[in-house]
């Protein structure tokens, strides 16, 4: 990431379904919804389970911990808090704690702190948190944590 | 087959030109191409007696609006939210309303001013950037990724499939230059100048892996189709084009979020093509020519994995033999597509695809009006040689499309 991202160019609200991922990530800890009939895992916060259509929705505190499933690089900023920010590294991350053994796994979105040189398909990576302007908001971030095999990176 | 297969036909097509700067509203434009439609067929503004259309989030004009410019009162008349795959779903919507009885006449129709009213990722007009307000729902999450525009989102996918597969750039390359070779053959394209590989690989990066030439135009442009019978045809003025089959926005599971898929590559069409080809009664070999949804080379090579054109992981070494470029083994896209003539999700791909299949495509042969064509590619003519199938395969994301199957 070439220069910071200027969270106060933004204004996040929460809505019904996400207050309760957005309280905890002012405690640091990264949930994903469960749902509280039959167990199941998944994110993005949505009000209703996909494997046994339960509205009975809570949260699973996860360790923050990942891998990455793909990523893109960023050249061309669209956000206006993104602008300085490019080129920046957004990956999709598995979470294997909140996987659903036959059925979904689990998988987020984020931005990282690490630059594409550093990225590849298949290392670990875990949580960190960045405050904004905004004392409701905290962001999580994920950064690489570790090496492993049969990694792959995009050649160019 | 289907119950309705070769029953009803698109019996007019109109267009503005695709421009960067239309001049226009979108209400100015879209009357233009439902003028250009109507008179295409030979049929009068009080034969049409219903009108549909789709927009994202407010960027184009409504059917009422139009009605009321042109003096038409209509029996149907709706306007749906959509990008890419709707064109082919309004068609469907079409056939089964006149069908019903609900309308005998229906236009379909896109109006947007893509580069000069709102940009695709949502910039405005002179600016770098939207400031956004993130409130609630997907973009809470986007903004915090700095993740929202179709070539950040659908480079995941492609990224994966190059991962799983060794689907390369150069590979995706291949689907850049044949669209834009189509396009010399085109007076309306934007882009015109042949492109080589190796100039798509030292385009700019956009979102890695997407270099600059991997992405469509942003275009001023609107598109019209007419829907009606079979019978009703055979009096206007164009050969008829006949209505095969189709799928309307055809979806994958998980359809809103393209995350936890067993493979996120694994995309809509994938689930439509039994449908398509079943209700069609045809098979890929029958087909003379395809159009498949290019707002990114990869939305292209995707799809032809997806219904079936090539194996799973296949696309790659299927595209790079140059097979979709004219004259070769499956012609593609045969306008330059939204990677080359312009951009208006999906719809003029159909009006392509009847006018090739009129014999009739509008291309630089000085009888182009009246079928008379030299399919000499090195004086500009762009019809391809008696064709009688197309399949078009529509996209909205990695988890809808929508199709349709045409014949003359």
């Amino acid at each position: 990431m070439a220069g910071p991202i200027h969270w106060d160019r933004v204004k996040f609200i929460p809505d019904y379904d996400s207050k309760g991922w957005w309280e905890a990530t002012k405690r640091r800890e990264y949930v994903v919804n469960q749902c509280n009939k039959c167990g199941n895992k998944w994110f993005p916060p949505l009000p209703a389970c996909n494997r046994c259509q339960s509205t009975d929705v809570g949260w699973f505190k996860t360790q923050g911990k990942g891998f990455i499933y793909s990523y893109v690089v960023v050249v061309q900023p669209i956000f206006a808090h993104f602008v300085d920010a490019v080129p920046y590294v957004v990956a999709v991350i598995e979470l294997p704690d909140a996987n659903n053994p036959g059925h979904y796994a689990t998988r987020i979105a984020a931005v990282l702190r690490d630059d594409e040189d550093k990225v590849a398909i298949g290392l670990p990576v875990e949580v960190d948190w960045e405050e904004t302007p905004d004392p409701e908001i905290v962001i999580p971030f994920w950064k690489v944590s570790g090496t492993a095999d049969n990694t792959w990176k995009f050649p160019g | 087959m289907g119950a309705l297969t070769d029953k009803y036909c698109i019996v007019g097509v109109g267009e503005t030109i695709h421009s960067r700067n239309s001049g226009k509203t979108q209400l100015g434009m879209a009357v233009e191409a439902v003028n250009n439609a109507l008179k295409d067929a030979g049929m009068r503004a009080d034969e049409v007696d219903g009108m549909t259309s789709y927009n994202v989030m407010g960027d184009s004009t409504t059917t009422p609006h139009i009605a009321t410019a042109l003096g038409m009162r209509l029996n149907y008349a709706v306007d749906v939210h959509g990008g890419g795959s709707s064109g082919e779903m309004l068609v469907a919507n079409a056939i089964g309303l006149i069908e019903a009885g609900y309308a005998k006449t229906i236009v379909v129709w896109r109006s947007m001013n893509g580069r000069t009213f709102r940009r695709i990722g949502g910039q405005a007009v002179g600016g770098a950037a939207r400031v956004a307000e993130a409130a609630g729902g997907d973009i809470q999450f986007q903004a915090q990724w700095g993740w929202s525009t179709p070539a950040q989102r659908f480079g995941m996918t492609c990224m994966r499939h190059m991962r799983d597969y060794g689907t390369t750039s150069r590979q995706l390359g291949a689907i850049a230059v044949a669209h834009r070779y189509h396009a010399t053959l085109n007076p309306k394209a934007i882009m015109k100048t042949p492109i080589t590989i190796e100039d798509h690989q030292n385009s700019r990066w956009v979102s890695k892996p997407f270099h600059l030439l991997d992405c469509c135009q942003e275009t001023d442009v609107a598109v019209a189709l007419i829907i009606t019978s079979r019978e009703r045809a055979y009096d206007l003025d164009q050969p008829p084009v006949y209505i095969m089959g189709g799928t309307a926005r055809t979806m994958t599971d998980l359809p809103a979020w393209n995350y936890s898929r067993e493979r996120i590559h694994k995309v809509g069409g994938f689930y439509g093509r039994n449908r398509l080809f079943g209700m069609a009664g045809i098979q890929h070999k029958d087909a003379d020519f395809i159009s498949c949804y290019d707002a990114f080379t990869f939305t292209t090579m995707i799809q032809l994995e997806a219904y079936g054109w090539c194996e799973v992981g296949e696309g790659g070494p299927f595209v790079e033999t140059g097979r979709l470029q004219i004259d070769h083994e499956l012609p593609c896209n045969l306008s330059g597509g939204h990677l080359s003539e312009g951009y208006s999700h999906g719809i003029q791909m159909v009006v392509e695809n009847v006018r090739q299949l009129r014999w009739r495509a509008d291309d630089y042969c000085p009888g182009a009006a009246e079928g008379h064509h030299t399919y000499d590619r090195s004086k500009g003519c762009r019809q391809l040689r008696n064709p009688y199938v197309c399949v078009g395969m529509g996209w909205g994301s990695e988890t809808t499309s929508s199709s349709l199957i045409l014949r003359r």
